[in-house]
């Protein structure tokens, strides 16, 4: 007896341990029972809504249903924001009877609480599955098919003539819509660089060829030079931060297909040959670069621990450029983000847009939804509804801004951006479309369409429309980012000599299966290539 | 036979009872005493158990746990699929030896000499000693920074310099960690862990120790011949208490003080950092639950054998 009690004792002990890093899936595991009954719910409802939908067709009265927007966004904590919120929530009450919603989550909470609310079945409709990361999203199936039942033909029409079809059928898996893509800039300046103006004031730099409101076009040649001379100057403040792992692709022009850096195409435009990243000269040269601009002293030797964005580093003090992609409006975004800080931009690469923009920043409708036809309604709205989209970002005109003379916003007299009540709770490229938005003063008046314009003159991958099922390779996958996160840091700013770590990184890489995860990219390239 | 049986059987049961009713009456406030404590014990111990299942399951957040579908043991390819898993059991079990060998050795060191100490000083020795047990490792591991740092660090802009030694990348350099770590865990625990040995000393009748310096044995002979020894069954019993969690890992150490850079996962990566990472960084349950089984199960082997050895060597000091 004493002994099965001494065994039964020792498992609990070990139990315990698990425990520790066991208890997040355990609200999981006690709300389960609420999501199954749930699933029959609506299991019986579209059957319901069905015949409802064949007599009357669409339905515009959803009798106060009550949909949940989750948003991210810089600031959530304003005193403006319940009132701002009232009025979204009156004008959908008007219109469709629609209760909704909002909710709002920093940039740095927004994956793990919304992860939270889709595990334990509390009510959220609406939520960025981009930011999740689309693909695990969609395999968790947490994702509604928006092609079901013709929804989004019936409901989101809008949001058809908005979107490029071969941009949702970058959303699309096995002919299932799983998210519409966020329409912003999607092409990307490659290799943009940043400088705060005063160091290059401190140098003598002469303006006469540069446009200070824009990109100017730049080699990594020029930029050394320049380096050199910024850092002469000034020996004790940091010249770079430049990009991390995951900002790779805002670099060079390669294409991540799949949304991961294993198997990539590399010539994007031209070919949808997928190879390895990682052996390729780009690869190599690039960190080779890195490695020379840390030797040289102009990257921060504590880039690798560093945890504060360039723009913190730059008003601090302590660094002079960060790294960006390019696109309009990106010198102002900079300033901004820098605390009205005159800056100068460079680039020394294309316009590009990758494959991935279809699902980096996608929108979806949460696959327990109760009332998907109401939610398609309000995600319909959050792309083109001026009323909605301004509201949401600017508040309410006359209390939070007023328009000038020339059709610009600003303040409303008497108020800057302390003391009112409702201001910056997220920037534009975060909600679901910016184009319907107000432009504030400093920005051009025509920048979204600058931004449009901008979208469909650059170089466009061959792979846009191509999603990549990862399921079957999850281990491999797993695995391979494990190693390349270990390596990451270390490469990408320069910390280690790349002659000697890449081929020790791809030695790695191969062992825990690369070479096979390629090849499987590689056949569902060729599958889907075949198809379209 | 069978009726002599039933009337036999309430009476028998009776008086059992009516002793199980007397204890239960006697003990009773020590049952609401350990009330909390086992209501804790039940809601985050045992009530996440059944979320096991999810290290066997395709998880969809739609079908909730017992809705996914099972796949057999897919999820822990991926462990085994890389030298992960042998990396991470090696790390938590070598640093946690290395912990519990050290703690003891110093840990009573300390002990000693503070018990030996007459000054007027002591009490501040000891609460100096004792002060980093109570910081928080996200502040240890900025204190650490403060001396590591590439780039402002007290090591390579004050020290190295002054003696001349080249400066060093302590966070790219993945073979100074081992002691560093070391290091820290002992600055940090030594305070707290040396308080039970200090006290255990300080209870020991001091007419041994006055016979003993009678009969001429010096200091040194004293702690050998009589403080040592004493000490024996406190130290077997925390060293008992530290192996039964060998496999945990100090969370806090392994992900805050390396600064979470990549370049020193090989040495600085235990399994609870592994899960968690894979949980938050990657959104992935399933991997992540299956890391937390494949921990579990291995603790459980752990912690049998060590006692099992525990009792060969010495029974009365085994756990069970």
């Amino acid at each position: 007896m004493k002994k099965i009690v001494a065994i039964l004792l020792s498992l609990v002990m070990s139990m315990t341990m698990l425990v520790g890093c066991g208890s997040s899936p355990a609200p999981a595991g006690g709300g389960a029972p609420a999501p199954a009954a749930e699933e029959e719910a609506e299991a019986a409802e579209p059957a319901g809504e069905e015949a409802a939908a064949e007599e009357s067709d669409i339905i515009t009265d959803f009798g106060g249903e009550k949909i949940t927007v989750v948003m991210y966004g810089g600031n959530p904590e304003q005193p403006g924001v319940e009132r701002v919120f009232k009025k979204i929530n009156d004008y959908f009450m008007d219109k469709w009877n629609i209760d909704v919603d909002i909710q709002f989550f920093t940039f740095a909470d927004y994956v793990q609480d919304t992860n939270l609310m889709l595990s334990s079945g509390e009510q959220c409709d609406i939520f960025c599955s981009g930011q999740l990361n689309f693909t695990s999203t969609v395999a968790n199936e947490s994702c509604y098919n928006m092609y079901e039942d013709d929804l989004i033909q019936k409901y989101g029409k809008d949001i058809l003539n908005l979107v490029d079809q071969a941009f949702l059928n970058g959303a699309t898996v096995d002919g299932a819509l799983y998210g519409i893509p966020t329409m912003r800039d999607l092409a990307v300046g490659m290799w943009c660089i940043v400088i705060a103006r005063e160091y290059l004031d401190g140098i003598g730099f002469d303006y006469s060829n540069i446009d200070t409101e824009a990109c100017n076009p730049a080699t990594p040649e020029e930029m050394t030079e320049l380096f050199a001379k910024l850092h002469e100057a000034y020996p004790d403040i940091n010249v770079i931060y430049p990009w991390g792992r995951n900002l790779l692709n805002q670099k060079f022009v390669y294409d991540p297909i799949g949304g991961d850096d294993f198997g990539v195409l590399l010539d994007p435009v031209n070919s949808l040959e997928v190879s390895d990243l990682f052996s390729s000269d780009m690869f190599m040269d690039y960190c080779k670069l890195m490695y020379e601009w840390q030797n040289a002293g102009y990257i921060s030797k504590d880039a690798a621990t560093q945890t504060e964005g360039g723009g913190t580093q730059i008003m601090a003090g302590t660094l002079m450029a960060d790294t960006t992609g390019g696109k309009p409006g990106i010198v102002r975004q900079k300033e901004v983000e820098r605390g009205d800080m005159d800056s100068i931009a460079f680039q020394m690469g294309p316009n590009f847009v990758r494959a991935e923009q279809a699902t980096v920043a996608a929108w979806s409708i949460n696959s327990d939804c109760a009332n998907p036809e109401a939610a398609m309604v309000v995600l319909n709205a959050l792309y083109t509804d001026p009323v909605v989209t301004n509201l949401i970002l600017w508040g309410e005109e006359g209390i939070d801004y007023v328009f000038t003379e020339d059709g610009h916003i600003d303040f409303p007299e008497g108020k800057d951006k302390d003391s009112s009540e409702y201001y910056n709770i997220t920037p534009a490229w975060a909600l679901p479309c910016e184009y319907t938005t107000y432009v504030r003063v400093g920005d051009a008046l025509d920048l979204w369409d600058q931004t449009i314009e901008f979208n469909n003159t650059s170089d466009k991958s061959k792979a846009i429309g191509f999603s990549f099922d990862k399921s079957e390779y999850s281990a491999e996958y797993t695995a391979l980012i494990n190693i390349w996160d270990e390596y990451a840091p270390a490469l990408l700013y320069g910390m280690v000599d790349p002659e000697v770590t890449i081929p020790e990184m791809i030695e790695r890489l191969k062992a825990a299966g690369l070479d096979e995860y390629i090849q499987a990219k590689r056949d569902a390239v060729e599958a889907w290539a075949a198809g379209e | 036979m069978s009726a002599k049986m039933k009337n036999a059987g309430p009476a028998a049961v009776r008086p059992q009872q009516k002793k199980l009713a007397k204890r239960i009456k006697r003990f009773f406030p020590v049952y609401i005493m350990a009330l909390p404590g086992l209501t804790y014990l039940f809601i985050n111990n045992y009530m996440p158990l059944p979320g096991l299942a999810l290290a066997f399951k395709k998880y969809s957040t739609k079908k909730g746990i017992w809705g996914s579908p099972w796949i057999g043991l897919k999820n822990f390819r991926y462990l085994f699929r890389t030298q992960d898993a042998w990396i991470i059991t090696r790390n938590t079990i070598g640093y946690n030896l290395a912990f519990i060998i050290l703690t003891v050795v110093l840990a009573v060191a300390v002990a000693i000499i503070l018990s030996e100490m007459t000054t007027k000083w002591k009490k501040v020795y000891q609460s100096v000693i004792l002060l980093p047990h109570f910081l928080s490792m996200v502040i240890v591991s900025y204190l650490v920074y403060a001396f590591l740092s590439a780039e402002h660090g007290y090591f390579n802009c004050v020290i190295f310099p002054a003696l001349g030694i080249k400066e060093i990348a302590w966070y790219n350099e993945p073979k100074y960690w081992p002691f560093i770590l070391v290091f820290v865990h002992i600055w940090k625990g030594i305070g707290y862990s040396c308080i039970i040995y200090l006290s255990t000393i300080l209870g020991f009748d001091r007419e041994i120790y006055e016979a003993a310096a009678i009969d001429g044995a010096s200091k040194l002979k004293q702690i050998s011949t009589i403080t040592l020894p004493l000490l024996r069954p406190t130290i077997i019993m925390m060293v008992l208490l530290a192996i039964g969690r060998i496999f945990y890992s100090d969370f806090g150490l392994f992900y805050q003080v390396p600064q979470r850079s990549g370049i020193l996962l090989p040495v600085t990566q235990t399994i609870d950092t592994y899960v968690y990472r894979g949980l938050l960084e990657r959104n992935d349950m399933p991997a992540s639950t299956a890391a937390g089984v494949y921990q579990s199960a291995v603790g459980f082997i752990l912690v049998m054998s060590a006692n099992l050895i525990v009792r060969r060597i010495d029974k009365d000091s085994a756990l069970f």
